[in-house]
């Protein structure tokens, strides 16, 4: 399989880019493509629908592609994978947990060992169920992805695919591992600060007391720097995401939960991911500006899985770019030098992955990578 | 910025140079605006680790002071852990000196129930003996003076024969006399009645013996004469140490004693077995009593093996003993102990290995006015 990027900020900078990846004869059968909530993505769809290839693609935070990032973009990665090599799952529903569970069975009944990576749109989800809805059915399914972003507007996100587009529904991806080489691994770098903190009333991923204080009051008190104290979602987003919740779950995994938005009217915080009540947290802070050599150092790990890769794909968390800002360009490049080969993603609102000496699960501030080569 | 770029493109250089000057521009750009966002990043981060720093060491002072408030508390409790645990120990050591009690009573009840079971055997036997040895002594005295009366008539037939010359009728007679040896049968009836005699004393006294130490009237408060009861005691020894030990008194003339007797002589036979025990070889006791301010002293003074220090401090304790498994029960100085405290006496003993012990008793004439309340609840 060979990959080829495009990247543009119109439809038309689009068609040039795919006019020049495909003078050579390249035919891609499948385009990954993460863009901006702001793009119109009616003309995209309809661009790779006339030509017969297939769609994974969603609304981001900012985009990523080699070895560069950008914001309110279009980012597209075009592969030329045999089509029965792969199927794209799309259901639209606000009970992810169900969805999510038609997503693992649709994999498995199109292939007998498959791995999914996955894109989810909604802003108020709580995430942790697509991990459950797909391990429920078959915990033996490789399971990778991102939630899609919104340019921090906090509006809406969407997945989008042929004749498709959710803003409450999954896209997968899903691979079929006898042709399809797939490997990942989720590393974040934040370091847990400050005493232990138990969530004294939460529900879902809306949390409302943190010592019986309430949840917002807490974050404000903490770290709003700027401005009104309960200002607009975004900002609480931007201010508050980049210092997570640090929680130890049940099954050992340490997941750190970011802040998404604020219920100003119940002083209450939505979280891109479920914390029960009763859980002990603690605050923690942004790593250093050495996180990029960091990250490298951790994702190299992969190379002994695969070695020479067709494609990487990675899914950032939106707090870190917020942490680290434009050095956020070098962790992508330092990547991209592991393999030198083309690399696509996005900022998203939540990662998918698995850490090390850890299993699947939903993480923030993480960088979920995933590697994919087609057999020969 | 901007400016800068148009003001390069203005320069009077060559293009190279000026792609050179905008490419160094843009790069140092970059670098500027990577100082920045550090800068700003390390001011916010600094300001929020402040922040939870500074609450987490209000949590941390919160929870200290709350740890201090809670030491004076864990202090009173522990104090009173402490004061309730001293109070456990007193308890514990009173219940365990009441266990020891009752272990006491306990085999001194069953001690007094044998002694009790033996004096009636010892009772019912002297009793039984008495009554044919008063036949026995009985008729001795009549015996003896009719023998008497037999042996007058027969020599004052010897008399009348030889006054009458009349021997050879009587040949026959002195004959069967001669062969005989009348003279040392009739001598020889003055030993045999005389030996009956002393039988029949010596008899009487071992029964007096066995009655003084058996006294059936034991469980109740007597007068009793304390050399009457060492006697007896003795007596029923006799055949221990008759062969080996000489025994030497020295009896004071003693006022009788309020006692239960067959309880005291309990004692005196724990005393003198124990000191005939010390006894291997040929040996003496020595028994010594006397009074003193109302008070009656009994000394047994033995000069067998003696006693170490260790066995000296424990020698009253229950259960202790030197003799082998099975020999000894361990409890006849600790019951003659509590025997002897229940008269409100007093027992002592000093000894020296391989000199010999010596027991002394004090007991009081005169038993106060509870003592047989005390005597009813011990039963």
């Amino acid at each position: 399989m060979k990959a080829k990027n495009i990247k543009a900020t119109t439809i038309d900078e689009v068609r040039k880019g795919f006019a020049k990846a495909t003078e050579d004869g390249y035919a891609p059968t499948l385009a990954i493509i993460f863009c901006s909530a702001m793009q119109d993505r009616k003309a995209l769809t309809s661009f790779f629908d006339e030509r017969h290839i297939d769609i994974f693609g969603c609304t981001t935070a900012g985009e990523i592609l080699d070895s560069e990032i950008s914001e309110q973009s279009i980012v597209i990665m075009l592969m030329d994978m045999k089509r029965e090599h792969y199927k794209l799952f799309k259901e639209s529903s606000s009970d992810t947990l169900k969805i999510a569970g038609n997503m693992a069975k649709f994999a498995k009944e199109s292939f007998s060992d498959a791995s999914i990576i996955v894109v989810s749109s909604g802003l108020t989800i709580d995430a942790e169920n697509i991990i459950n809805g797909v391990t429920d059915f078959d915990d033996s399914i490789p399971l990778y992805g991102g939630l899609a972003g919104d340019d921090l507007t906090m509006k809406a996100s969407y997945v989008f695919s042929n004749a498709y587009e959710s803003s409450t529904g999954l896209l997968g991806l899903i691979f079929d591992n006898d042709k399809v080489k797939i490997a990942g691994l989720a590393t974040s770098g934040w370091d847990n600060i400050g005493v232990e903190k138990t969530i004294t009333k939460s529900a879902g991923n809306v949390v409302y007391a943190i010592d019986d204080e309430p949840a917002l009051d807490v974050f404000v008190k903490f770290f709003q720097f700027t401005g009104s104290v309960y200002d607009r979602a975004e900002v609480i987003a931007m201010n508050f995401a980049q210092y997570p919740l640090q929680m130890k779950k049940g099954n050992g995994n340490v997941v750190l939960r970011a802040p998404m938005m604020a219920d100003v009217e119940n002083h209450a915080l939505i979280f891109a991911g479920g914390i029960p009540e009763g859980s002990k947290v603690k605050f923690s802070v942004p790593p250093g500006f050495d996180l990029v050599d960091k990250t490298r150092d951790s994702v190299s790990v992969l190379k002994d899985t695969i070695t020479t890769p067709d494609a990487v794909i990675l899914f950032s968390c939106k707090a870190r770019h917020l942490a680290l800002g434009p050095i956020m360009e070098d962790e992508a490049g330092k990547i991209r030098d592991i393999w030198e080969k083309p690399l696509i993603g996005f900022f998203s609102y939540g990662e998918i992955g698995t850490a090390k000496d850890s299993v699947c699960d939903f993480h923030n501030e993480t960088c979920s990578i995933v590697l994919l080569e087609e057999k020969k | 910025m901007e400016d800068f770029t148009a003001h390069i493109q203005t320069l009077p250089i060559k293009e190279e140079d000026k792609e050179y000057l905008l490419k160094r521009f843009k790069d140092e750009q970059k670098k500027n605006t990577i100082l920045e966002f550090k800068f700003m990043r390390t001011e916010v981060d600094k300001t929020a680790i402040t922040n939870i720093l500074n609450a987490s060491i209000d949590e941390i002072n919160k929870q200290k002071k709350i740890i201090e408030d809670s030491k004076d508390k864990i202090n009173l409790t522990l104090t009173e852990v402490d004061k309730q645990k001293k109070l456990v120990d007193v308890k514990n050591t009173a219940l365990n000196k009441l266990l020891n009690d009752l272990r006491e009573a306990q085999q001194q009840l069953v001690m007094s129930e044998k002694m009790a079971s033996l004096g009636q055997l010892t009772a019912g036997v002297a009793h039984e003996i008495n009554n044919p040895i008063n036949f026995v002594s009985a008729n001795i005295k009549p015996l003896k003076e009719d023998l008497l009366e037999l042996m007058e008539s027969i020599h004052q037939y010897e008399a009348i024969i030889k006054e009458n010359k009349l021997q050879p009728i009587f040949e026959k007679v002195s004959q069967f006399n001669a062969k005989n040896d009348l003279a040392y049968t009739m001598q020889e009836i003055h030993e045999l009645i005389k030996g009956i005699e002393e039988g029949a004393r010596r008899t009487a006294e071992i029964v007096k013996g066995l009655r003084n130490f058996s006294r059936m009237d034991q469980n109740v408060v007597k007068k009793a004469n304390i050399n009457e009861g060492l006697d007896a005691t003795l007596a029923l020894l006799h055949s221990v140490y008759k062969d080996h030990i000489e025994i030497t008194k020295d009896y004071g003339a003693l006022t009788e004693v309020e006692c239960f007797p067959g309880e005291i002589n309990q004692v005196f036979m724990n005393i003198l077995s124990n000191a005939i025990q010390a006894i291997t070889g040929r040996g003496k006791i020595h028994i010594r009593t006397w009074q003193e301010n109302k008070v009656v002293k009994i000394a047994i003074k033995d000069n067998g093996s003696g006693m170490d220090e260790v066995t000296k401090n424990k020698v009253f304790d229950p259960f202790f003993t030197t003799k082998d498994v099975g020999k000894g029960t361990g409890l006849g100085l600790s019951i003659s102990y509590g025997i002897i405290e229940k008269h409100s006496g007093k027992i002592q003993l000093s000894s020296a290995l391989g000199k010999g012990t010596e027991f002394t008793i004090q007991l009081p004439m005169v038993q106060n006015k509870h003592f047989e309340i005390k005597k009813d609840i011990r039963k």
